[in-house]
């Protein structure tokens, strides 16, 4: 389908072929018919002086008939005549040379000596100059000898055209017949210089026309030329148009899809906002759940440890008590031994209450970052937990080499630590290893500072290796297995402490490894509880 | 015949250089001697003109070492040479000099040439069998 302009361009571009067409015919048309008329004029010009010519000749013919006197039935010829007669002859040239003018350069009359041969002489000429003026009976050779002979054949007059100089010269022949014989010939050598100069400025037409068809042609060429080009550029146009125009239509299927699909992004969006928001406040729900049930199994822990330690104050209290008591029912209670023993209860008293401090320390979290070691941080733990372990009879071995302080959330570190020197008892204990123990390994790895725990527990199988730091998952198989341990340790590390916690299977057993970056600074504030 | 002889002949003139008669005499006189080279005497200045180039066509000063004299007017030729073979220019010299064996002149625009087979049997000329159409 074409639009207006288009349509506006192809007739446009019609006309211009049609006009360039026009242009080209009527060039070549006004051409020929100059040509023609051309030669029609030249035809005339020189028709006119033939006939002018031939009445010339035709006096001069009834001329000498009359003045040579040979009346028909007579025998004499003209050359008897006139080869008689000098007289005669030179009166007759005298004439001729009348006709002779610059237009008319040759007047002369020839006849053959024998019918049969080509051998023409000199009868008469009349040209006045001496030099070119011909003798009586002079033998002539024509070169154009067939027009003159023809003459002869035909006994009608005749005439040719010069070769060369520029055909400006024409003889014409006009017999003599006597009797039905032909007597001689009349030659008359005229000009066609008076034709010729209308010619040659007909010819200076032909040039202008000549230049004027050739710019017709080159004309009608760049026209069909750019027509062309024009044509392929507007079938091109057209052609990508339609590609254009299918292309949007198929574009504007398509936006429309997309409009309509969007919608229901759009709508899916709004629910899945909810979904999300649900979901999340769900996940926040179960966090704290989680946290809240770690705590409550920390706690569990704590009291169990804090049992543990007071165990042996509260046992030496009880004892000294006795003690006090017993001297006291046997009556030697002395002032010294009284004050003694109490001082030593006030002591243990003292230890119970020390303990209870450095619980609610170790549990205390931290709001902000501080400066620690690996040192510091194990020593704090195993304050705690290192003498019930030995009860146990699992042995702890210290191989510390990064003694380097950073900055970090130091109780949060601990909880992680005692966690997973923990999970390492109770898999040991779990076990029933005969030689247990726990190793705690620290050294630097790149940029990074490691804290190792490892024990030999044997280990746990890779299958579910991946597992173990999911939430509520446990391999143990008492009661105390909460699942919330590892998962809470690997949040602390790498959510708060923006380090790594790993786990893999070693050669005797589990080993954890926590890396931390060794530029942690003071900068980061971070809340760790909202 | 003779017509196509003659404009083949004459074509020579008439379609060649300004120098036309020079080629003709070249092509014509030592077929007629039926030498390489002649040794021309000339008294006119005009056929001085046409064979001073000639390498074929030697020019004399005096005539009596000549093979031929071309011209059309011998009035002042010397006593030895009255009997040398002559080139006649024009009709009325070739008519009346009688050691005058053929000519080359031209007739209302038209080139003309003759022959006299008397004289050129005179002088043990030879002329070539194409050219007896103008000899008489």
């Amino acid at each position: 389908m074409m639009n207006m302009h288009q349509i506006k361009l192809r007739q446009a571009t019609i006309i211009f072929n049609v006009i360039a067409i026009i242009v080209l015919f009527s060039s070549f048309t006004i051409y020929n018919l100059f040509e023609k008329t051309k030669q029609d004029i030249e035809k005339i010009a020189i028709d006119a002086q033939i006939k002018y010519i031939d009445n010339i000749t035709n006096n001069i013919a009834d001329s000498i008939i009359d003045r040579t006197n040979i009346l028909h039935g007579r025998q004499v010829t003209l050359y008897e005549t006139l080869k008689n007669n000098e007289k005669l002859r030179k009166n007759i040239e005298i004439s001729l040379e009348l006709f002779v003018t610059d237009r008319y350069k040759y007047v002369y009359v020839v006849d053959k000596e024998k019918d049969n041969k080509n051998e023409f002489r000199f009868l008469l000429d009349g040209s006045k100059d001496k030099e070119d003026k011909s003798e009586f009976a002079e033998p002539y050779n024509p070169i154009d000898i067939d027009f003159w002979n023809g003459v002869y054949q035909t006994k009608k007059e005749s005439h040719f055209k010069h070769d060369g100089d520029e055909n400006l010269w024409i003889t014409y022949l006009k017999p003599i017949t006597i009797d039905g014989k032909i007597a001689a010939i009349i030659a008359i050598d005229f000009s066609l210089q008076a034709s010729q100069i209308i010619l040659s400025t007909l010819n200076e037409l032909t040039i202008s026309l000549k230049i004027v068809i050739i710019f017709s042609v080159i004309i009608f060429f760049v026209i069909a030329g750019f027509s062309y080009v024009d044509s392929k550029r507007e079938k091109l146009k057209t052609a990508l148009y339609n590609e254009l125009k299918s292309t949007n239509m198929i574009l504007h299927d398509k936006t429309k899809e997309l409009e309509d699909k969007s919608e229901k992004i759009l709508q899916f969006n709004k629910t899945l906002t909810q979904k999300v928001e649900d979901e999340v406040a769900k996940n926040r729900e179960k966090d704290q759940q989680i946290l809240q049930q770690s705590r409550l199994a920390q706690m569990g822990e704590m009291i169990g440890m804090i049992a543990h330690q007071w165990r042996q104050p509260l046992s030496a209290i009880s004892s000294t008590s006795s003690a006090i008591k017993l001297k006291a029912i046997l009556g030697k209670l002395e002032q010294t031994t009284a004050i003694e023993l109490s001082t030593k209860i006030s002591e243990y008293s003292q230890h119970l209450s020390t303990t209870i401090d450095d619980f609610r320390e170790f549990f205390k979290p931290n709001k902000e970052k501080r400066k620690t070691s690996f040192d510091e941080l194990i020593q704090s733990v195993l304050s705690i937990i290192e003498l019930p372990i030995q009860n146990k009879n699992i042995r702890i071995y210290q191989d510390l080499e990064c003694h380097d302080e950073f900055y970090s959330y130091a109780n949060e570190l601990k909880q992680v630590i005692l966690n997973l020197i923990k999970n390492a008892e109770d898999i040991l204990l779990e076990k029933q290893i005969q030689y247990p123990y726990i190793k705690i390994k620290s050294y630097q790895e790149a940029d990074s500072i490691v804290l190792e725990v490892s024990d030999n527990g044997g280990g746990i199988p890779d299958a579910i290796l991946d597992k173990i730091f999911d939430p509520y998952f446990s391999t143990k198989k008492e009661k105390d297995g909460t699942g919330l341990g590892l998962y809470m340790s690997k949040t602390i590390i790498e959510t708060h402490c923006e380090g790594v916690l790993m786990v893999s299977n070693g050669f005797e057993g589990l080993i954890f490894k926590i890396y931390l970056k060794k530029d942690t600074s003071m900068d980061s504030h971070i809340r760790l509880h909202p | 015949m003779k017509s196509i002889i003659l404009i083949l002949l004459l074509s020579i003139v008439l379609l060649s250089d300004d120098n036309y008669e020079l080629k003709l005499y070249q092509s014509l006189l030592p077929a007629l001697f039926q030498k390489k080279s002649l040794i021309v005497y000339t008294q006119e200045s005009e056929q001085k003109d046409i064979l001073k180039n000639s390498l074929i066509l030697e020019l004399s000063s005096s005539c009596s070492n000549s093979d031929l004299i071309i011209g059309k007017s011998f009035d002042e030729l010397s006593t030895e040479c009255l009997n040398k073979p002559i080139f006649a220019t024009s009709y009325r010299s070739y008519i009346n000099a009688q050691n005058s064996f053929g000519a080359f002149y031209w007739s209302k625009g038209r080139p003309q040439i003759q022959f006299k087979l008397e004289v050129i049997k005179t002088y043990n000329l030879h002329l070539p069998q194409n050219l007896y159409k103008y000899a008489k």
